[in-house]
């Protein structure tokens, strides 16, 4: 699954990266004499937060066998189905964002932009556990999966406005495809221990599996750069990005997660 | 040497039997002394039989076979002290005692026999009697176990040394020590009654507990603490010979199987298409539970030993069959399946099986604190009365107490078989009995395999109190009305049997019932030896019902406050207990009765379920002092 979702085109990624190229390289002659109001390359380098990590749930039921009764939930479902759901959610995690951006025209430029981040996070499971002597008596558990590192790539290609407000302030708008990879580590079965009479179960802990996945979506946002300098500054940036990325499931299906989030974050910048 | 205390005992006994209870005038009972010194009794009472049992304990005729702390009060034990003579057991005499936490006794219930005079030296040594024994048997090869020496009470008050002999025809022996003469017989096999054929089984899914192994999946439920095993006879008469009778004539130790993986019950796949199978497999499951649950007894021996179910059996019924019997030698149960042109039709129903589960928890509780290898039997007729000196009976033939012959068995050169035997017959009158502890088994077997109904009131089950309710046919019995099965709800209406004298057996139930004297009926097809078990029982069943729902009675009018089902868990479990620390050996109703209140009194003093049973056994005509 992961192989395949590897084998995504990175053509759109190649292509605006030939172009920034081309439009750099023939810029950088005159870099030197620009008005640092018109700047022809800019470059930022941030930290920040991402402030809008989607959480996610998953709920996986196991269809009933006739086979043997293990104390696991996938092999407790003897004639009958056993689930469990696990519940992702993440705090704002902080992240490191690089851009670059050359100007192609007065108020345009073509950039690009990557930011990444890696949280780790339990997962919260519940289950459903058929009882292993009656029928319909399914003992609910719960518990925490270890911390699952979740890690998201995001490589941001940018169109954007640059709107040189005055000598030292700038406000620059943006938006283009981004290409994401995401890896998340998903619950995908539930130990559990009973003892006779079985009217209970307790959790012991979760299976987990790494997975990742690659896809495309897009990013807007906007800079605001102070320069104290002619070529040196500050400034703060803010994109939303999104896309859905989909995960392979235990449940033998497939999971779609939401990537990418709102980025806030302050940092340098460069213009020349 | 030992003659002198034994008879100061005896007559102090004797003081004491006279002084607790009123004596029945017609009662045969006289050598025997039925102790129920409970909470009904007065402290002097209770002290003086506690006296009387330490002195006994004191010079061996009394020797603690267990002792037991309560499952249900803290600091409560229970004694059971079998009677000896000279340091021979006597066959179902002793006494529960129960202790407080400050070691005072607080009842007594039991059977002594307190004229006891036999030579204790046995002409015949065990082998011999077993030699002969199969000798009167045609040659059939004679139970593997040794026979056990003991003193056998007999009627009319006298004692035979006696050899206890488990025999592979399915019965406990009793053979004289002098002669190796037969003096009594037990059936080891505690019999459901058959009823009818019809529909299959419920149609509802039911899980059991089962094994993978060897490419299929075998009975043989291993979840619980205690391994339940369903074997499948698959209507093979030779298949349930040798799982029935192998382990005796082989001679093995408890516990030692004869059976073997190509006995079990399988299925391939793990869904289960043989209802009879599902349910013995499932509801034994669920019988072990409750018990589990609602009583804290472990099993059907009440140590996790496993158990063992014989399915699909040619025959329509259910039984449990006592120790040695079985594939293991701990007892069986068995499941038959009615077939006929339009139906088949398991007996392997909750119910059912929850009664027949019952007769082993009933048979370990009383044996595994009396030591009594046949649990609750009744080796001599307790609460024998006299009746009419002549009766005529359905055909219009008068039966002349002192020359009636009824049939019976008899020892011929063919060995045991059918013949006449003489009617017991004292001052010119017939002798008349019923099974009490037959009575008390089928009773708490109802009782238990009814309450199953209501503790899985959820799983889609039958809670009715009519035993064999999902029968097609029948109900077998109504704890609700005892009369749908023309049986008696009243202990004063009880059916009891003309008895006789001789023959083979020292003694035996005819096959002429009668009720308050009055002949009523007799057998068909000269059958005999039946005690009236499964009809008495409803006495006792009826009056589980009436404490736990309430009603009026039919027949005394008095009405019952019934404890409902707020009480219905305290009511089995001062029911389960009074059959768990309480019960004797041997037993009548009215004693039954008497350790219900005990039980009640001990558990729940004051509660609205120990009034509830006081006055449902008052009900059913076992008010305290009935005999």
């Amino acid at each position: 699954m992961n192989a395949q979702a590897h084998e995504r085109s990175y053509l759109p990624l190649i292509v605006w990266l030939a172009a920034a190229g081309a439009t750099l390289g023939g810029a950088a002659p005159a870099q030197a004499q620009a008005d640092p109001g018109h700047a022809r390359v800019f470059v930022t380098l941030n930290g920040g937060l991402q402030t809008q990590t989607r959480g996610f749930s998953e709920d996986i039921s196991f269809p009933e066998t006739g086979g043997a009764y293990r104390e696991v939930v996938s092999g407790a479902a003897a004639h009958e189905q056993a689930r469990f759901e696990s519940d992702y959610r993440f705090p704002n995690p902080t992240l490191l964002d690089v851009s670059g951006a050359v100007r192609v025209a007065p108020y345009f430029a073509l950039g690009v932009g990557m930011s990444r981040f890696m949280i780790e996070e339990p997962a919260s499971v519940s289950a459903q556990v058929p009882h292993p002597i009656f029928f319909n008596r399914d003992r609910s558990i719960s518990g925490a999966s270890p911390p699952l590192a979740r890690r998201e790539t995001a490589v941001h290609l940018q169109a954007l406005v640059v709107v040189p407000v005055t000598r030292s302030f700038t406000v620059t708008g943006f938006g283009g495809p981004t290409l994401f990879e995401v890896e998340q580590p998903l619950v995908t079965d539930v130990n559990f221990t009973h003892a006779y009479p079985y009217d209970t179960a307790a959790f012991s802990s979760a299976v987990t599996s790494p997975n990742s996945a690659d896809t495309v979506g897009f990013n807007v946002g906007a800079d605001v750069a102070f320069y104290f300098t002619d070529n040196v500054g500050v400034g703060w940036l803010t994109r939303y990005s999104r896309a859905m990325a989909e995960l392979p499931s235990a449940g033998g299906e497939t999971l779609d997660i939401e990537v990418g989030g709102l980025h806030t974050a302050v940092g340098l910048r460069v213009r020349f | 040497m030992r003659t002198a205390p034994r008879l100061a005992i005896a007559s102090a006994l004797i003081g004491a039997a006279l002084m607790a209870t009123q004596q029945d005038a017609a009662s045969r009972e006289s050598a025997v002394l039925s102790v129920a010194a409970g909470q009904a009794a007065g402290v002097d009472e209770l002290q003086q039989w506690d006296a009387t049992v330490d002195g006994m304990a004191r010079t061996g005729d009394l020797v603690v076979m267990s002792r037991l702390a309560d499952a249900s009060l803290a600091g409560r034990t229970h004694e059971y002290l079998a009677q000896h003579y000279a340091g021979i057991p006597v066959f179902g005499g002793g006494v529960s005692r129960q202790l407080d936490a400050a070691g005072v006794t607080a009842s007594l219930f039991g059977t002594l026999y307190p004229e006891i005079d036999v030579r204790i030296t046995p002409a015949l040594s065990g082998a011999e009697v077993a030699a002969l024994l199969e000798e009167m048997h045609g040659g059939e090869v004679l139970a593997g176990g040794q026979p056990l020496l003991g003193i056998l009470p007999l009627p009319g008050g006298s004692h035979a040394l006696a050899y206890y002999v488990p025999m592979s025809d399915g019965y406990f022996y009793f053979a004289d020590a002098a002669d190796g003469g037969v003096l009594l017989r037990l059936d080891a096999t505690k019999e459901q009654s058959a009823v009818g054929a019809g529909a299959d089984s419920q149609g509802n899914d039911r899980k059991l507990g089962t094994t993978q192994a060897d490419g299929r999946f075998q009975a043989h439920d291993r979840l619980r603490p205690a391994e339940l095993v369903t074997l499948d006879i698959r209507f093979n008469f030779r298949r349930a010979q040798r799982l029935f009778f192998d382990h005796v004539i082989d001679g093995l130790p408890p516990g030692e199987p004869v059976w073997t993986a190509d006995d079990y019950a399988t299925d391939a796949d793990n869904e289960w298409n043989d209802p009879t199978v599902v349910e013995a497999q499932a509801f034994t499951g669920w019988f072990y539970d409750y018990f589990s649950a609602r009583h804290g007894w472990e099993g059907i021996d009440g140590a996790n030993g496993r158990v063992i179910s014989l399915v699909n059996l040619g025959f329509a019924g259910a039984f449990f069959t006592l120790p040695p019997f079985g594939p293991e030698g701990n007892g069986v149960f068995g499941y038959g399946r009615r077939t006929d042109e339009t139906s088949e039709e398991p007996y392997t129903q909750l119910d059912i099986v929850g009664h027949e589960l019952m007769h082993g928890v009933t048979h370990f509780a009383v044996s595994n604190r009396t030591g009594s290898p046949f649990g609750l039997f009744n080796l001599v007729p307790l609460g024998a009365r006299l009746g009419p000196t002549s009766f005529t009976d359905r055909t219009g033939r008068t039966h002349r107490c002192d020359t009636a012959r009824f049939p019976g068995m008899v020892e011929t050169p063919e060995g045991p078989d059918t013949g006449m035997v003489p009617a017991w017959c004292e001052n010119g009158r017939f002798v008349l009995a019923y099974a009490g502890d037959g009575a008390i088994h089928e009773g708490y077997s109802d009782i238990f395999g009814e309450s199953l109904g209501f503790y899985y009131h959820d799983e889609d089950v039958s809670a009715d109190y009519l035993f064999g309710g999902d029968l097609t046919r029948y109900p077998v019995r109504s704890l609700i009305d005892p009369g749908l099965s023309e049986d008696p709800d009243n202990y004063a209406d009880r059916f009891e049997f003309a008895l006789t004298r001789g023959g083979l057996l020292e003694w035996d139930y005819s096959g002429h019932v009668f009720v308050r004297g009055e002949y009523l009926g007799t057998l068909r097809n000269d059958e005999f030896g039946y005690g009236g078990d499964h009809w008495n029982s409803l006495i006792l069943s009826h009056a589980f019902y009436l404490a736990v729902e309430g009603g009026t009675h039919r027949s005394s009018g008095m009405t019952v406050e019934g404890g409902g089902e707020a009480n219905r868990a305290e009511i089995e479990r001062i029911f389960f207990r009074a059959m768990r620390d309480l019960m004797p050996a041997m037993a009548t109703l009215p004693l039954a009765a008497a350790l219900l209140r005990q039980s009640a009194a001990d558990v729940a003093p004051g509660s609205d379920a120990e009034r509830a049973i006081d006055q449902a056994l008052r009900a059913v005509g076992l008010a305290p002092g009935v005999r």
